[in-house]
């Protein structure tokens, strides 16, 4: 099949740390200084290719690339090295939102927005019902946009954006702000979109999207390319890799959970709402005691899900830590249904400030004798009437 | 794109620069027309205190005068904004970047157009020398300059964005031009009142040249001559030289804003 989308060894540098001079004085003023200026690679050396009518996600954490990368392919920043070659026209769609004057109405941005995506204006004028209808926004054609709220601006810009007839489109990150109603019709349009045969690349961190709707996924991560294939393969390999180094630190000190019951001793089995002690030891280095510390712990579901977390601060209690010593939390019934969590613990400052952070301390197991499905248990009682 | 679709995008780009700039004014783009109109004012009614009696024609002089600094000064500080005003859209979609700056400088070109309706109402009470000669030879010279402002700005709203200190530099530029025009004296006092080689220096002003030639054409309907150090010059050969150095302009102004257009995106 013919590809849509090849790049090939694209880099882009942008100088770190730095604002560029922009003024004359900063020209000026001390011309034999040098300033540092490191380069950092928000893209390095990334290449792939996407298919036509493909639906390709990128996935990453924040900074790893995404935006950037799609910016060059858009057309809109000047790649520092590299190859991009794309077969058709591409409708961009960045950020939340396409460039919306606010303070126009958006009667006066969907004709400024549409042409600048090439669209003509009889065009516009022809398909202005159906943007708005789709945009759902019939009530506020004549309201500058500055008034929108940021669902309403993302669904008129979307609505633009997919009028404008292209081959390849761009997509970073629109569903956050959507509500699920509008959410479900950007996909039903994805949909009709991939059947006419366009290709789409898709940024975001709606995993569960993702994997529904990407036929092929890259995961990247410091502008390079870690995997890339079918997106359950890879959301999996990202989900995994991303969890691994969250947060985890050591530099202030060592920590370990023990599960325990309310005489203390160990378990790792519970059976239906049973109570549970959450001993937190801890080992911390003098840098980390003369800071004001939290300790606190998160409960993961099949180490993926978070699903539950505190800590000293947020129960409204001082700890008096010493150089070495355990705090136990202490979970009157666990509340969640049958299968394993894990428990992740950590001791930070106020200011959220890691010194030791560790992910899969404990794991527990929970076995119910009642049937009931589902993530978190509750006492049900079924009421008839005569 | 089609050359069809630039069009459409050119025209509401100008569009929305007037909305813009006179949405939220009570006067709306009235304002357009008393800016130009309050400085004539005041110039007229101390100037003509001094000496302005004796110069024939005086009232549309130098409102004329006026109405075409301020077009070359727009024409100017407008285009050279075009990039950085639409920096919202220029982010988030690629088109051709030119047409920002073509719509910017438009803008100067309609302000002055609407300009032109004071003063065609100005010189029904004041006796003016129309014709057809005259007001054909003023659009040519008008077209020319904007074709010289815009290759000119295609260079400047690029450097702009480097370096923002040209928005002031231009500023005092054109409030500093202002005083060595002959807008509200006569040309000839260039030489003889101020006198000397500065005098002989600021004659060679263009912008002075070029709202000369413009004004002799609109008011005296005559493609007139310019004295340059003593000689006559026919106009004709000042705007020949203006329409080339706007052609090549423009054509070195494209080959340097289409190389540069996309490194700047990154220092918005």
């Amino acid at each position: 099949m013919q590809n849509a989308v090849v790049v090939e060894n694209l880099t882009k540098e942008f100088y770190k740390g730095h604002k560029p001079k922009q003024t004359f004085k900063e020209y000026f003023v001390n011309p034999f200084k040098k300033i540092d200026r490191k380069k950092f690679r928000a893209v390095d050396d990334l290449s792939f290719e996407v298919k036509k009518g493909e639906f390709f996600g990128i996935i990453g954490r924040n900074g790893s690339g995404k935006s950037t990368l799609l910016k060059m392919l858009a057309g809109i920043l000047e790649p520092t090295s590299g190859n991009i070659e794309i077969n058709g026209k591409v409708v961009p769609f960045l950020e939340l939102g396409v460039g919306f004057n606010p303070d126009l109405t958006a009667r006066e941005n969907v004709f400024l927005n549409g042409s600048i995506l090439g669209m003509k204006r009889e065009v516009i004028e022809e398909k202005f019902d159906e943007i708005i209808a789709f945009a759902e926004v019939e009530e506020f054609v004549d309201t500058q946009v500055k008034n929108f709220s940021s669902g309403m601006y993302v669904r008129l810009a979307f609505a633009i954006a997919i009028q404008a007839e292209a081959d390849v489109y761009l997509i970073d990150e629109i569903l956050a702000v959507g509500d699920l109603n509008f959410q479900q019709k950007c996909f039903n349009l994805f949909k009709e979109l991939k059947k006419q045969g366009k290709t789409i690349l898709f940024v975001s961190h709606d995993l569960g999207a993702v994997r529904e709707f990407c036929d092929r996924v890259m995961y990247i991560k410091f502008g390079k390319k870690i995997n890339i294939g079918k997106s359950r393969t890879v959301v999996e390999d990202y989900v995994v890799n991303d969890r691994k180094e969250s947060k985890e630190t050591t530099e202030g000190g060592e920590i370990e959970v023990d599960l325990l019951n309310l005489d203390s001793e160990e378990q790792d089995t519970i059976v239906n709402n049973s109570p549970v002690k959450i001993r937190i030891k801890y080992e911390l280095k003098p840098e980390a005691l003369d800071d004001d510390l939290v300790i606190g712990f998160s409960i993961w579901k099949d180490e993926e899900n978070y699903i539950f977390g505190t800590n000293s601060l947020i129960e409204d209690t001082k700890i008096d830590f010493k150089q070495k010593g355990y705090v136990d939390f202490v979970i009157k019934d666990y509340p969640f249904l049958h299968g394993h969590y894990d428990f992740s613990a950590a001791i930070h400052n106020k200011e959220g400030k890691n010194y030791v952070w560790k992910d899969n301390l404990a794991k527990l197991k929970v076995v119910r004798n009642d049937k009931h499905d589902g993530l978190v248990n509750m006492d049900v009682e079924i009421e008839q009437k005569d | 794109m089609k050359s069809n679709n630039y069009k459409d995008l050119l025209i509401e780009l100008i569009k929305t620069n007037f909305k813009i700039r006179y949405n939220n004014s009570v006067l709306g783009f009235i304002w357009v027309l008393i800016r130009p109109f309050a400085t004539f004012v005041i110039l007229y009614t101390v100037w003509s205190a001094f000496r302005g009696q004796d110069i024939e024609n005086y009232q549309v002089k130098l409102l004329l005068g006026i109405i075409l600094f301020t077009f070359i000064k727009e024409g100017i500080i407008f285009g050279m904004n075009g990039l950085l005003d639409k920096a919202h859209i220029i982010l988030k979609v690629n088109f051709p970047r030119e047409i920002a700056v073509m719509s910017s400088v438009a803008m100067a070109l309609i302000n002055l157009l609407i300009n032109l309706l004071i003063f065609v109402v100005f010189a029904l009470f004041n006796p003016v020398d129309w014709s057809l000669v005259g007001y054909l030879w003023f659009f040519v010279v008008i077209i020319g300059a904007i074709l010289f402002i815009y290759g000119f700005c295609l260079y400047l709203s690029i450097l702009l964005i480097r370096l923002r200190d040209l928005q002031h530099i231009f500023e005092l530029f054109f409030e500093l031009l202002f005083w060595v025009t002959p807008i509200f004296y006569e040309v000839g006092d260039q030489v003889g009142q101020i006198g000397g080689k500065i005098g002989k220096i600021i004659s060679l002003n263009p912008v002075g040249m070029l709202i000369d030639i413009a004004r002799d054409a609109l008011i005296n309907g005559k493609i007139a001559t310019i004295n340059i150090w003593g000689r006559d010059i026919e106009s004709i050969w000042f705007v020949a030289v203006l329409y080339i150095l706007a052609f090549m302009i423009i054509i070195s102004g494209r080959v340097f804003f289409n190389s540069q257009v996309k490194k700047v995106a990154e220092y918005f």
